[in-house]
């Protein structure tokens, strides 16, 4: 239940318009080079800010007991 | 004349031609700096984490990038030994239980202590473009503070299809670890406290290989799926925690019953650990405004019995003045480590038998953890400025310290040096 009211939560801070355009988000088409203003946008990569990335996995290796996922290399340290 | 004239052009020409170059190298050579620091404080007193960090990335040829990442971490505060609350802070009371009769332990647990310490990261890649599809990227890393030292290499390699509609990426990197107390190696495992039976310095190994993915759905849509499988050998253990042997006894001024400490052994973990994990991943833009959404979504198992579900959400909305707002959540579940006790049990009538792994670290309990915040950020004349504040909680299942609750804070600066 817990889970349920923070993601009521997130769906209202965020508006719910997203909510319309979801069918659309996995509509596979073909991108030419030069319609590929929107995913060059620093905001459109997948990893869209690498410091807060870093940041976080580097809070979360430490106080939780998974870890990984988005790459390999980085170096790790005794925080865990 | 008309030869002088002929020449003057050619070397006009030539002066123009190398003016030109030398800004096309000049844009070649952007430079980018990112700047942070960042605030992480535990509740009740317990660990806080100031977070310096500068990533600097640029061209070195049309071919050719380097990332210098440097971290330093400055940390203090009291931490969770995995050891019972002293019983004035702990005591349940069974009251109607029977069969318990020893003495109350009246000695004091340590069940959390203080520490200190200063970590500095550095870490440097080297990407190569081999030709229209073909990339490779080396790694190095190194990482050091007064208990634990670790030296990594890595190697990824990317091939984007003809089209560009996908990416595929292969990544191997490997790591060692040396591992010990401030003051002396590590404990013996599952040795009395008492004894101070202490073993040199611990050393890991561990290799990762990443396989991914990455698909352009369409105009506006990018995603993400990563298979990694890591394993790591050697030590594995937390040299600091310990874990407490308890019994219920009777008070006998009160006639309550409550669990007392009756001796306290350093922690054991295996000295292996396999993980799988599958991550994946998604941005898209919609809307008038180009709203972004980011959804990633990590399933994680490994051989110590620990199986994690995480899911991250992030929304970002532009604003007036080329500023936005960006709210954040994130939910993570994890099962316990086959090994993890609150604590060893004592009946008080057989001889307490040791299992071969246990610790009590509440970081191997079965965890719930929640995380919510927002971020800002504005675009200013000579760079991107972001601020952001986040809370995070986690629960622990029959832990000692049940609860983890922390607030980050973080001020980021990127600047660019074409």
């Amino acid at each position: 239940m817990k889970i349920l009211f923070y993601l009521i939560l997130f769906a209202t801070l965020s508006g719910c318009s997203f909510y319309q355009s979801a069918s659309q988000a996995f509509t596979v088409e073909k991108v030419e080079a030069w319609e590929r203003g929107v995913l060059s946008r620093d905001d459109m990569q997948l990893d869209a800010d690498p410091v807060r990335t870093f940041s976080d996995e580097h809070i979360y290796f430490s106080k939780e007991a998974s870890t990984g996922g988005r790459g390999v290399g980085g170096g790790g340290c005794g925080c865990n | 004349m008309q030869n002088i004239s002929h020449k003057l052009s050619l070397a006009t020409c030539t002066l123009l031609g190398g003016a030109q170059q030398a800004q096309a190298e000049a844009i070649d050579n952007a430079w980018d700096l990112d700047s942070s620091i960042l605030y992480y404080s535990e509740a009740d007193d317990r660990v806080s984490v100031t977070k310096a960090m500068a990533f600097l990335s640029g061209d070195l040829s049309a071919r050719d990038s380097i990332n210098v990442n440097l971290v330093l971490d400055t940390m203090s505060g009291a931490t969770p030994t995995g050891a019972v609350k002293s019983q004035s802070s702990s005591v349940t009371s069974f009251t109607g239980a029977s069969g318990a009769s020893a003495a109350i332990d009246g000695g004091a647990s340590v069940d959390r202590v203080h520490f200190s310490d200063t970590r500095l990261g550095i870490a440097l890649s080297w990407d190569h473009q081999l030709n229209r599809t073909h990339s490779i990227s080396y790694g190095g890393s190194l990482s050091v503070e007064k208990d634990y030292q670790s030296y990594g290499a890595s190697i990824n390699y990317s091939i984007d299809s003809a089209d560009r509609a996908y990416t595929y990426t292969f990544g191997l990197a490997t790591s060692w670890d040396q591992i010990y107390r401030k003051t002396d190696g590590t404990p013996e495992p599952l040795s009395s406290v008492e004894d101070n039976s202490i073993f040199s310095d611990g050393e890991r190994y561990s290799y990762d290989l990443l396989a991914g993915i990455t698909k352009v759905f369409n105009k506006k849509t990018i995603a993400q799926l990563n298979y990694t499988l890591s394993y790591s050998d050697g030590y594995h253990t937390d040299p600091y925690k310990v874990i407490s042997q308890v019994r219920l006894v009777e008070d006998t001024s009160t006639g309550e019953f409550a669990w007392a400490e009756l001796a306290r052994y350093y922690e054991s973990r295996p000295n292996s650990r396999l993980r799988h994990v599958v991550f994946t991943s998604m941005a898209h833009q919609y809307g008038g405004a180009g709203e972004t959404l980011h959804a990633d979504y990590r399933l994680y198992t490994d051989d110590w019995g620990i199986n994690s579900h995480t899911i991250t959400l992030r929304h970002k909305t532009p604003l007036a003045k080329q500023s936005y707002i960006e709210p954040h959540i994130r939910y993570y579940q994890q099962s316990a480590a086959d090994f993890y006790l609150h604590s060893i049990l004592d009946d008080g009538n057989s001889p307490v038998v040791l299992p071969e792994y246990a610790s009590a670290d509440n970081r191997l309990a079965e965890t719930t953890g929640i995380t919510l915040g927002m971020e800002y950020g504005q675009q200013l004349a000579g760079g991107k400025l972001r601020i952001r504040g986040e809370y995070i909680n986690w629960q622990h299942q029959d832990a000692e310290y049940d609860e983890t609750a922390a607030v980050v804070l973080q001020l980021s600066y990127q600047k660019r040096f074409d």
